[in-house]
């Protein structure tokens, strides 16, 4: 007979069930009731079906999903007798949900919370770099989604140093595996310009890592910009909608985080026979101004030239006018003096007077009575003394002007 | 020399595209230097070749990070 006491029978029986229970393997399914957070850290509810009800206990941190009354989950974990309280319970690590409803029940509520919190604001989205050096990839390198992401990426581009972070991307510890590799990959955040997690289709259980809280936590905290593509385009992961950029699959993914170097390469083509073309014009442009300028001398000459031309033109034909009015005009001088000529006056009967100094008398009073004057005719001359002088009036009064 | 195929080498696609951009907004501007329109013609030339050989020859590298589990 052994006797024991009350702790340590209570810690026998714990030991019993600890070596017959394999955490690991085992799980209870069953209906959530009586939910409930006591000091913000302690999580305690029924687990129950039609026949049985059993004590849940877990702290608030290991709780991933959002449980409340009337939903059916499983919990992994270990029965034990808490000691104080001789209370049976069922010491939780973990509480998975189970039934799509209840999933997407949840899924909906977290993504309300998260939302709430300003998890998906577009407005804190990055954009991604158009050429991608170094990519962290978080994949599993069995899956297709992986071998469909790097053979696409070596279709559209090359050159890339591609980091792979092998995960599970479904079941027990899948989330943790996750946040594991995207904590690793943003330490060095500075080697990385993108960082790309993708798996392929599955059900809402099978995606459901992909829903956690803590791995949605993850990437929106990344320093490193996210592309996230989850299953196929109907599946909206809340992993994808904290991403910087969402991809429908794992495909499109590669689409995403690099250009197709086919294009690149066109524009590439494009962009240089601009470039050259631009070259070209620039050279055509300076010879033309090259032989503009060469040629404006012989210009500027030819155009003196015929400016002279133009104005020995006009010259000749202004100098001939001028001379031939200068001609006219000593003509009708010559004729003037012509008439003028004294000598004409004496061929008509007249005489000149001149006195003794031989200057032509024009007044009576430049004589007087008894003078000699010398006197001109047209054909002879000679002397003669004046014996009478009579001063005309009218005469003396014309000579006035 | 050596110096030019360092260059090649550590080639940043992205800012080798950004640099080919300048060059033909600087053309687009129309600006009349032939002098600093050839050398820039030159440097176009050459990253454009870089980025070509880039693209047809490289392979892209994938290495698995070990240490994820420790």
């Amino acid at each position: 007979m052994t006797v024991f006491s009350v702790s340590d029978f209570i810690a026998h029986v714990n030991d019993v069930l600890d070596r017959s229970w394999d955490a690991q393997e085992l799980c209870v399914e069953g209906e959530v009731s009586s939910f409930r957070i006591s000091q913000g850290q302690w999580v305690n509810f029924d687990l129950k079906d039609e026949q049985g009800l059993v004590n849940v206990f877990m702290t608030v941190w290991q709780l991933r999903v959002p449980v409340e009354d009337g939903m059916k989950v499983r919990v992994y974990g270990s029965p034990r007798i808490y000691a104080k309280f001789g209370k049976f319970s069922l010491t939780a690590s973990k509480v998975e949900l189970t039934g799509e409803g209840a999933l997407k029940k949840a899924l909906a509520a977290l993504r309300a919370r998260l939302e709430a919190e300003g998890l998906f604001d577009v407005s804190r989205k990055r954009t991604l770099p158009v050429f991608p050096n170094r990519i962290a990839l978080i994949a599993s390198r069995e899956s297709a989604a992986y071998g469909d992401f790097v053979r696409v990426l070596k279709e559209r581009w090359s050159g890339l140093e591609i980091d792979l972070y092998h995960v599970k991307v479904q079941g027990l510890g899948a989330p943790e595996d996750l946040i594991k590799a995207i904590t690793l990959a943003n330490k060095f955040s500075d080697k990385y310009d993108v960082l790309v997690m993708t798996r392929g289709g599955g059900s809402l259980e099978e995606l459901m890592a992909f829903n956690d809280e803590f791995v949605v936590r993850a990437v929106y905290a990344s320093k490193i910009p996210t592309l996230i593509g989850i299953g196929h385009e109907r599946d909206l992961s809340l992993v994808e909608l904290a991403a910087d950029e969402r991809a429908s699959t794992p495909t499109d993914c590669a689409r995403r985080v690099v250009l197709d170097k086919k294009d690149v390469l066109r524009d590439l083509a494009y962009r240089t026979g601009d470039i050259e073309k631009r070259v070209k014009d620039l050279i055509a442009s300076r010879q033309d101004l090259l032989s503009r300028s060469l040629s404006l001398p012989a210009v500027w000459l030819t155009n003196q030239k015929a400016l002279l031309n133009q104005l020995s033109f006009l010259c000749g034909s202004n100098a001939k006018q001028w001379l031939d009015s200068v001609r006219e005009r000593l003509q009708s001088s010559l004729r003037l003096l012509r008439s003028l000529d004294p000598k004409n006056v004496l061929l008509r009967g007249y005489a000149i007077l001149t006195d003794e100094q031989g200057r032509a008398v024009a007044s009576i009073k430049s004589v007087s009575r008894g003078s000699v004057v010398g006197f001109t005719l047209q054909d002879g001359s000679g002397t003669a003394q004046i014996k009478d002088l009579e001063l005309h009036k009218q005469l003396k009064q014309s000579k006035l002007f | 020399m050596t110096e030019k195929k360092h260059k090649k080498e550590k080639l940043d696609v992205s800012q080798a595209f950004a640099e080919l951009e300048a060059i033909t907004a600087w053309f687009e501007k129309g600006e009349t230097d032939l002098e600093l329109g050839l050398k820039k013609y030159e440097q176009a030339m050459e990253l454009a070749k870089a980025l070509q050989l880039k693209l047809e020859q490289a392979e892209n590298k994938i290495n698995e990070i070990q240490n994820l589990n420790k």
